[in-house]
């Protein structure tokens, strides 16, 4: 009983919350002075972030791919005053800016989840043995396209088949620097490194090259599509079947609201923030500083990289 | 122009658009838009789905219409469900929906894999014209499987030992057939398969037994396909048809009746089907299509699903809002709804009742898709990679040389009804229909299939006293084919119709010279019920006629001829008809509206 008051204590508060942030961003505090008084702040998000951005309940919030949006504010045509992404996209554009315009705003951390291969737990326990215990991105990356019989599986599972989310995605980059991560077993290594990596990473990408745009649900319920899929702790949710590997060294994706052309209310940010919390996402202190993982450049030429090997 | 050239459309940009091949709709309905309800004055959405899904989604559209969701600013929303085979639906969407023949162009499409979305863009884009299948929400999910008697598979080790598409290939293969399994009684291995060029789960396992033939799950090469070895391990498989066709319903229903008769063993042994068809099989229902006063009685002998060891191929059933000028803007936000309706919690454990996997991942997989029902939810563990566009191209033109040849008797009603206008804005009459949709036909079979042809009227004969008349026997038709053009384009009308007679008598002499390596049928066109001018006899005559086709078709050394008739124009008697294409375990097409025997034709054809 006290469960179901506290979910619908939950839910008030949330459409509440979510009545709040409208009028915030479709009220008069528009940052952006070159528009109208009392036009709505134009928020992007990336599709990955689709549902706690609806917390905002803005008809300027769009949706599109971070790589588009990213694109877009480099090349000084963004239709946007807040773009929700990953710290590793705002990172890679504000790079980019430095080189031809003014620079991005702070971002400002929002919430974080760990990447990991979650897969079938029988999956999972063959890949402990043929990795020896460790089955790092390196091992698992090793191990990709080659029948599971060889690892000590049976043959009826066919070959390993991994699905890995689109880095034009917020948390696609992100997944893409775990796996490069992952392979060199470090983070210090450069684009100039990249000589083996490509074969490699062709091979483990070779399922994912249709762009799936809906892992979780094409692993569990497209049975036989893959055998486990990178996906964020806060995607993946609580699934009986699944065991997460690959989880060290922990890379984290890390979903940050930037100000572009303006900026995001402050309760605005703290109803995101809500958001993504309630989506499963860990909470991170708002004030707190964001992390590089990979230098932006490298990021980009693993981006690049990826775009590649799936052609 | 060839049945590959006919079809190679479809087939190719299949190929070019690297679609998958998963499943199809491979149930029967033309779709021609009627019966389609009356919207009133709400915004129209009209759908367009693969035949599999109708009576769900006609369900579905109805609780919409019902419902507080079917509004959009005001207005209501009315969703009308329609049946289109996708690859046709596919081919009228890039090439012009004519709405008097076809019924209202779609604003949704729901194919029966999103491999058909990408087919309609590929040709969209061929003549320069911009997609219309973009982004989509998946409905639901089943896979292609091998449907087979339990006591078969069991034979086979199922469910202990993993089966394969090689391990069925390989007894198809087998001289020896059952016997090599200890049950010679269950004599040669037959397989079913539906036609690659019309059915995509025909092609699905076309791609399957290409994959078994190479020992490859993924890689599929023209350098494999271009291997002898690759050739003739194809042959032999094809060699096992029964027949094809252009929907597994024709497989599932004979197979039943088999059943029920307390032989499912004799017909077939093993067909691709998708793994609903088990499911429905195994429900008494084995069409999926309850018709009314229907009632669904399970089978005797229940079939499994086997998920082939190598991996297999899905159906995706997309939902795509087309992106298409007669679609405005209202009518895409009451698409929406409506999308969002059918992907509620309540209306996808619909699809799981239906026997579809939910593609709703909220909505968990739940009875019917259970061993109960002869399938298994933890399948399949993998998946067969699609093949390359061109590689898909090339297995099927390869297929047209590699299938199994026919030997076809048409024998042709040329009644005096026959000459009763048909068509009044052209005057053409029944006859010249049909003559034109035969001679057009003609171009469907390879040159190594032998067809022959036969009229049927009373008073043939010098002494007006013959029933039928053989103009061309069984030939080799790269031999006779302008020969057969030239007989059928002389045809004229002339007296009554001895259906029951000239159907014994083409059977018996197709029976009578019935080549193994072949499938031996009779093609039967008929716009009339018996009428030999003695209707005393008539009973006698039709049970005569059902119970030497049944034993035709029963027993181990049974040499099966199948009867296809055609129920031509309304007058024909399609009751009777379809009694005798259940006898032979074949199937009875409708050719109700004249105008249609061309396209009836075609179907007719992809059986051989």
């Amino acid at each position: 009983m006290a469960k179901r008051v506290l979910a619908v204590i939950g839910a008030i508060a949330l459409v509440l919350a979510a009545a709040v942030v409208r009028s915030l961003i479709d009220g008069d505090d528009d940052p952006d002075e070159g528009r109208p008084s009392g036009a709505a702040a134009r928020v992007v998000c990336d599709p990955d972030l689709r549902r706690p951005c609806e917390s905002l309940a803005s008809p300027q919030v769009r949706v599109e791919d971070s790589a588009v949006t990213s694109a877009a504010i480099v090349a000084g045509d963004a239709d946007v005053d807040v773009w929700v992404t990953s710290s590793a996209w705002a990172e890679l554009t504000a790079a980019r800016l430095q080189r031809t315009s003014a620079p991005l705003g702070d971002p400002v951390l929002l919430a974080s989840s760990p990447v990991g291969l979650h897969v079938f737990a029988d999956r999972a326990a063959v890949l402990e043995d043929a990795c020896a215990g460790e089955p790092t991105w390196g091992c698992i990356g090793d191990a990709a396209g080659r029948p599971w019989s060889d690892l000590g599986g049976p043959a009826t599972w066919g070959t390993v088949r991994i699905g890995l989310p689109d880095p034009d995605t917020a948390v696609g980059l992100a997944t893409l620097s775990a796996v490069a991560v992952g392979h060199f077993g470090d983070t210090d290594f450069a684009a100039n490194d990249f000589g083996p990596l490509r074969d490699w990473l062709a091979r483990l990408a070779q399922p994912s090259r249709g762009g799936d745009r809906s892992l979780l649900r094409t692993l569990l319920r497209v049975r036989g599509t893959y055998d486990g899929a990178a996906l964020t702790a806060a995607e993946a949710g609580a699934q009986a079947e699944l065991a997460v590997v690959a989880t060290e060294p922990e890379v984290r994706a890390r979903i940050v609201v930037v100000p572009v052309r303006g900026d995001l209310p402050d309760t605005a940010r703290r109803a995101l923030h809500a958001a993504l919390v309630d989506a499963g996402w860990d909470s991170d202190d708002l004030d707190g500083e964001v992390e590089a993982l990979l230098a932006p450049g490298v990021m980009g030429a693993l981006h690049q990289l990826w775009k590649d090997v799936v052609r | 122009m060839t049945r590959w050239s006919r079809f190679a459309a479809i087939a190719l940009a299949a190929a070019l658009a690297a679609a998958c091949v998963q499943g199809d709709d491979d149930r029967a309905g033309d779709g021609d838009g009627d019966g389609l309800a009356d919207p009133g004055d709400c915004i129209v959405v009209d759908v367009a789905v693969s035949s599999e899904k109708i009576q769900l989604l006609s369900e579905l559209a109805e609780d919409f219409n019902a419902s507080d969701e079917a509004e959009v600013d005001g207005e209501c929303a009315f969703v009308r469900v329609q049946s289109k085979p996708s690859g046709g639906a596919a081919q009228l969407l890039a090439h012009g929906w004519d709405e008097v023949t076809e019924g209202p162009r779609p604003v949704i499409w729901s194919p029966a894999a999103s491999s058909w979305g990408a087919v309609l863009n590929q040709l969209l884009a061929d003549e320069g014209e911009p997609p219309m299948a973009g982004e989509f929400t998946s409905f639901m999910l089943t896979p292609l499987v091998i449907a087979m008697p339990e006591p078969m598979a069991q034979a086979l080790g199922w469910p202990d030992e993993p089966i394969g598409f090689a391990d069925i290939l390989a007894l198809s293969r087998d001289q020896a057939g059952w016997a090599s399994y200890g049950h010679p009684e269950w004599g040669q291995f037959r397989l079913g398969k539906t036609n690659p060029s019309f059915s995509t789960s025909g092609l699905s396992a076309l791609v399957a037994q290409a994959y078994a033939a190479t020992g490859k799950t993924s890689g599929l090469s023209i350098e494999d396909l271009a291997d002898p070895a690759t050739a003739e391990f194809a042959r032999g498989v094809e060699s096992s048809v029964v027949h094809y066709g252009d929907i597994t319903m024709t497989f599932l229903n004979n197979w039943f009746r088999a059943d029920q008769r307390g032989n499912p063993y004799g017909y077939v042994s093993a067909v691709a089907v998708e793994e609903k068809s088990v499911i429905d099989y195994n429900r008494g229902d084995p069409d999926g299509v309850l018709e009314e006063g229907e009632e669904p009685r399970p089978p005797r002998v229940p079939l499994v699903a086997i998920y082939p060891k190598e991996g297999t191929l899905y159906s995706d059933n997309p939902l795509y809002v087309l992106d298409a000028p007669w679609v405005d803007a209202a009518q895409a936000e009451a698409a929406e709804r409506f999308i969002e309706f059918v992907q509620l919690p309540e209306n996808q454990e619909k699809v799981n009742e239906f026997g579809f996997r939910p593609g709703n991942l909220d909505v968990p997989i739940d009875a019917p898709i259970d061993a109960e029902h002869g399938v298994d939810p933890d399948q399949p563990q993998t998946l067969l990679e699609v093949p390359e566009p061109a590689v898909l191209a090339r297995l099927l033109a390869d297929w047209e040389d590699q299938r199994k040849p026919a030997r076809v008797l048409i024998a042709i009603d040329v009644s005096g009804s026959m000459g009763d206008v048909a068509d009044p804005e052209t005057g053409a009459t029944k006859l010249d229909l049909a003559k034109m949709a035969t001679i057009e036909a003609l171009a469907d079979f390879n040159d190594d299939d032998e067809v022959g042809l036969w009229i049927f009227t009373t008073g043939l004969g010098d002494d007006q006293d013959e029933d039928f008349a053989e103009l061309i026997p069984p030939s080799r038709v790269g031999d006779v084919r302008e020969q057969l053009r030239s007989r059928i384009r002389g045809l004229v009308p002339l007296n009554g119709t001895p259906l029951y007679t000239v159907t014994q008598a083409a059977y018996e002499a197709q029976l009578e010279s019935y080549d193994p390596t072949r499938i031996n049928a009779v093609v039967l066109l008929s716009d009339g019920r018996n009428d030999d001018g003695e209707r005393s006899d008539d009973d006698a005559q039709l049970r005569t006629l059902l119970d030497r086709l049944t034993a035709g078709t029963e027993g181990q050394q049974s040499r099966p001829v199948r009867v296809f008739p055609i129920s031509y124009g309304e007058d024909a008697d399609l009751g009777v008809l379809r009694r005798i294409a259940e006898a032979s375990e074949a199937a009875v097409y409708d050719s109700s509206d004249p105008r249609s025997i061309t396209k009836v034709f075609v179907a007719v054809v992809s059986n051989f």
